[in-house]
């Protein structure tokens, strides 16, 4: 048990009686050891997190850089990447990796035609580097 | 299938037919010998520099026999008695409690500057008392080495001990230290963090023709030390802060690391998510003519057009972000 803490107030007005209505006392916190149980509860439904925001990341490719020349790029260098230009993009879910896609353009602006969902069959899931 | 012991030849007669054709056996009692890597001890010194250490000790332990005679006209035999490595911290115990009974050593820094001790001489009180009377001929004085001394022998104390100082300035040019205190203290004359790495020196004195030995230490930060065998040695070079920062940036620089491109990134809720199918089309909120993004370890450094090379996707690079990370 924690040893209980006394803070004496200054008294405001020393002759008004009563000396303890001019000390407060505070005692320390003290919160009741918490011990893990099965779960019982039959499980929560996503529903109530329906209307969450998650960023869809789509990716390009990757490859790996020395330092030196990374921070020697400027206008005009080329980065080529590891993925062959006929492979599909990759798409995060925040940093999961969930899906493949192809690009394709759709009113001058860019948009991705999903290809395949992961983790149905074979597929294989990654996280984002 | 059995063998009988008949039919292999015994070690005997193997090592006669080897020694028909000229070869013999390997002696099997021959053993490596293995000596314990001290961690406890610094390794500042290899071999051959602890041999050259020893014979400049030599040097110095005849110029403290040279510099006492002079100093009390008698003769001395001064003999090295030890020449190890330690780190510091095997003497932030020492001199430092108040409270510690008994006797403790004297001790008299010294440095190449006043300002900046590198080492100190250690006397242990035994020393002390015989230093600062006996050698001196107050052969009267026969209490113990808890005596405290009068002003008059701590300044013989301090002559003795300085002259050993100037003994090692003597030895070489390159370890010119001089005395940075007036006067003897008992406790630790130098700011030690305990990692230092101290070359720490025992000689004995003798006078000649008596058998009263008295032994002391001189203790010597390595690298303070290192010049006075550093001729044949490696030249020790002197770097600042710089140069070791850009010496160990170029090695940090060989390191590759990952790098992505991202082409865009768009907000969806969880609901349109679980909704995706293949075949869906997601629209993603960038122009066609508006740059990818090149990330390393979560940050933006370059944009550029998406491009291809040599058969694989690439990014053009347009502009850099390194100033404003």
């Amino acid at each position: 048990m924690p040893d209980t803490a006394q803070a004496v107030a200054e008294p405001v007005a020393q002759n008004q009686g009563d000396s303890a209505d001019s000390k407060t006392k505070a005692q320390a916190a003290d919160f009741p050891e918490a011990v893990a149980t099965a779960a019982t509860g039959a499980g929560g439904s996503i529903d109530i997190l329906l209307d969450m925001s998650i960023p869809v990341t789509v990716t390009i490719g990757t490859t790996q850089i020395p330092i030196r020349r990374l921070l020697h790029l400027g206008p005009g260098s080329v980065v080529k990447l590891d993925k062959p230009i006929d492979s599909p993009m990759d798409l995060y879910l925040k940093d999961t990796k969930f899906a493949t896609g192809s690009v394709v353009i759709v009113d001058g602006r860019f948009a991705v035609k999903i290809k395949q969902i992961l983790g149905l069959g074979d597929a294989k899931t990654d996280q984002k580097q | 299938m059995t063998q009988t012991t008949e039919t292999i030849p015994g070690r005997a007669k193997i090592q006669q037919l080897l020694a028909a054709i000229g070869s013999n056996s390997r002696d099997d009692s021959a053993q490596v010998e293995a000596v314990d890597y001290d961690w406890h001890l610094p390794h500042f010194f290899n071999s051959k520099q602890m041999k050259q250490l020893g014979v400049f000790t030599a040097k110095v332990a005849a110029l403290i026999a040279e510099k006492f005679a002079a100093l009390c006209q008698k003769n001395f035999e001064v003999t090295i008695a030890s020449t190890s490595e330690h780190f510091a911290g095997q003497f932030l115990g020492q001199g430092q409690d108040n409270n510690t009974q008994g006797p403790r050593n004297y001790y008299l820094p010294f440095g190449l500057g006043p300002e900046d001790p590198c080492g100190f001489a250690s006397i242990p009180p035994q020393t002390a008392v015989i230093w600062a009377t006996q050698l001196l001929g107050d052969a009267s004085s026969k209490e113990g080495q808890n005596r405290s001394f009068s002003d008059l022998e701590m300044a013989l104390l301090y002559d003795m001990t300085r002259s050993v100082v100037e003994a090692i300035a003597a030895a070489n040019e390159k370890c010119a230290f001089r005395v940075s205190a007036d006067s003897m203290t008992d406790s630790l004359p130098i700011q030690l963090k305990g990692t230092e790495e101290f070359c720490k020196i025992t000689f004995k004195v003798k006078t000649v023709g008596s058998e009263a030995v008295s032994e002391a230490h001189i203790l010597v930060l390595c690298e303070k030390l290192a010049p006075a065998i550093a001729d044949s040695t490696q030249p020790i070079a002197k770097f600042s802060d710089k140069d070791i920062t850009s010496a160990i940036q170029a090695h940090v620089e060989k390191i590759s690391i990952p790098v992505t491109v991202q082409l865009a990134c768009v907000p969806v809720t969880v609901e349109q998510a679980l909704n995706l199918a293949v075949g869906d089309i997601l629209l993603l909120d960038k122009k066609i003519d508006e740059p990818a993004l090149l990330i390393a370890a979560g940050r933006t450094v370059c944009k550029g057009l998406c491009a291809k090379s040599a058969g694989k996707y690439a990014i053009a690079v347009t502009d850099t972000f390194f100033e404003t990370i």
